[in-house]
């Protein structure tokens, strides 16, 4: 039998890592007494929980709100077909299996959707946030809570075989609003579903957004990039671009300015079940959906119909409709977390 | 008339026909926003920019020789 010891004194299965000289054994012993957020757990996510746990991050909290899908297998490597016919939580399906992995580390599964309510509880105690979300609404609350709180956080995003990173230390380096001065509305962007993912790009992306985490729990913040990775494995390109005077130019309103209007609820969608029909209303603050342009993204995904006044879709036995004012009736679920998951999935954001 | 080049990343390589560059020529004081659509590309295609590898506004006025950098945002995970 090997031997597991799980004193947190036992250092021999990370002698490989330990003998890494910028991280050694100091490094080690910080990564162990570390906590760290994981927030989504789809591609990114159990990729980024895998590696922090093998890695012996002392506690690892991952929130999601999904259940694990088939089509998920392909690219979310903490998951298995047992998962899928059991609908299992996807948080709850990755502590068990990281719980195997490393019994050393305490796995703290949360299943419930990220949002203005809950963020800055989830936040507690945490020395680092890892992006596995697969929305930008979520990350503009993160990145607010992350900036208010003042806790690291390293932004990750993929798509097709296309891929970003940006490690985020709050009052040292630009934030994810510095970087993007706008939330990109619903429509607008394309998501795994509409533009589909390859896996390889999803390790490219959570393993450097892993060893940005690890250099920050490890107490090497002088290591840390100060560059906007951007991937495009397909061509064969992996740029860094230098984003250092962003702070400055960018006068941002989260940062410089300390505006939280994604934490305080005033920005981001609202739910409400829709009794008796079988369907959950989301609606969003601020933002318009361009019909034109969701119908081109669409296309051949479904059954598509539209007029003057909404977007119609149906797929897999759910029937969205989309205004474009932002508000959304996802048909054929009364759960607000899978209508979420469905809209994150087909109209983006 | 001057002229610039603008690096186009990842998916919007598609407005223009696939390649990773273009050299286009503009007017004096002509914007970063102004020169993308020239190309054809929507405002809100373009979530991150550049100009000679600093961050840019989407109003700033371009000169000769500068060369922008835009990048879509890329939100799946």
């Amino acid at each position: 039998m090997p031997d597991t010891d799980r004193g947190s004194d036992n250092l021999d299965r990370y002698v490989r890592q330990m003998r890494y000289p910028p991280l050694g054994e100091e490094g080690q012993r910080r990564l162990g007494a570390s906590r760290a957020l994981v927030c989504g757990c789809g591609a990114l996510g159990s990729m980024l929980a895998n590696t922090l746990v093998r890695a012996g991050v002392g506690s690892v909290r991952i929130v999601d709100r999904d259940f694990v899908e088939l089509n998920n297998l392909q690219r979310q490597v903490l998951f298995d077909e047992g998962d899928v016919e059991n609908q299992v939580p996807k948080a709850i399906a990755a502590a068990e299996k990281l719980r195997l992995i490393n019994s050393g580390v305490e796995v703290e599964p949360i299943v419930a959707d990220v949002d203005h309510t809950n963020i800055e509880a989830l936040c507690e105690g945490v020395d680092v946030i890892v992006d596995g979300t697969d929305n930008f609404e979520t990350r503009f609350l993160v990145n607010e809570a992350a900036v208010k709180l003042g806790i690291p956080w390293v932004y990750g995003g993929c798509l097709g075989a296309e891929g970003q990173t940006m490690a985020i230390l709050p009052g040292e380096t630009p934030c994810l609003h510095c970087l993007i001065t706008e939330c990109p509305p619903p429509g607008t962007v394309p998501t795994c579903d509409t533009a589909g993912i390859l896996a390889p790009v999803v390790g490219v992306v959570a393993s450097i957004q892993a060893i940005e985490a690890i250099k920050i729990l490890s107490g090497n913040r002088d290591a840390v990039s100060r560059h906007l990775t951007v991937i495009e494995l397909w061509d064969n390109h992996i740029r860094q671009v230098d984003v250092s005077g962003l702070r400055q130019s960018a006068d941002c309103p989260t940062c410089r300015h300390g505006q939280f209007p994604w934490l305080a609820g005033k920005r981001g969608g609202h739910t409400a079940v829709l009794c008796g029909r079988n369907a959950v209303q989301l609606t969003h603050t601020g933002v318009q959906v361009d019909l034109d342009e969701l119908a081109r993204r669409l296309e051949g995904l479904g059954q598509l119909s539209r007029n003057a006044f909404l977007l119609r879709f149906k797929v897999d036995g759910y029937e969205l409709t989309v205004f474009p004012d932002g508000r959304a009736i996802i048909g054929g679920t009364d759960d607000i977390a899978t209508a979420k998951t469905l809209y994150a999935r087909y109209v983006g954001s | 008339m001057p002229r610039v080049t603008v690096h186009l990343y990842a998916s919007l390589r598609s407005y223009a026909g696939g390649a990773p560059s273009v050299e286009v020529e503009i007017r004096p004081g002509q914007t970063v926003e102004e020169t993308l659509h020239a190309l054809g590309i929507p405002s809100d295609q373009t979530r991150i920019l550049f100009v000679n590898n600093r961050a840019a506004a989407t109003n700033q006025p371009l000169q000769d020789g500068d060369r922008i950098g835009a990048f879509p945002a890329i939100g799946g995970g």
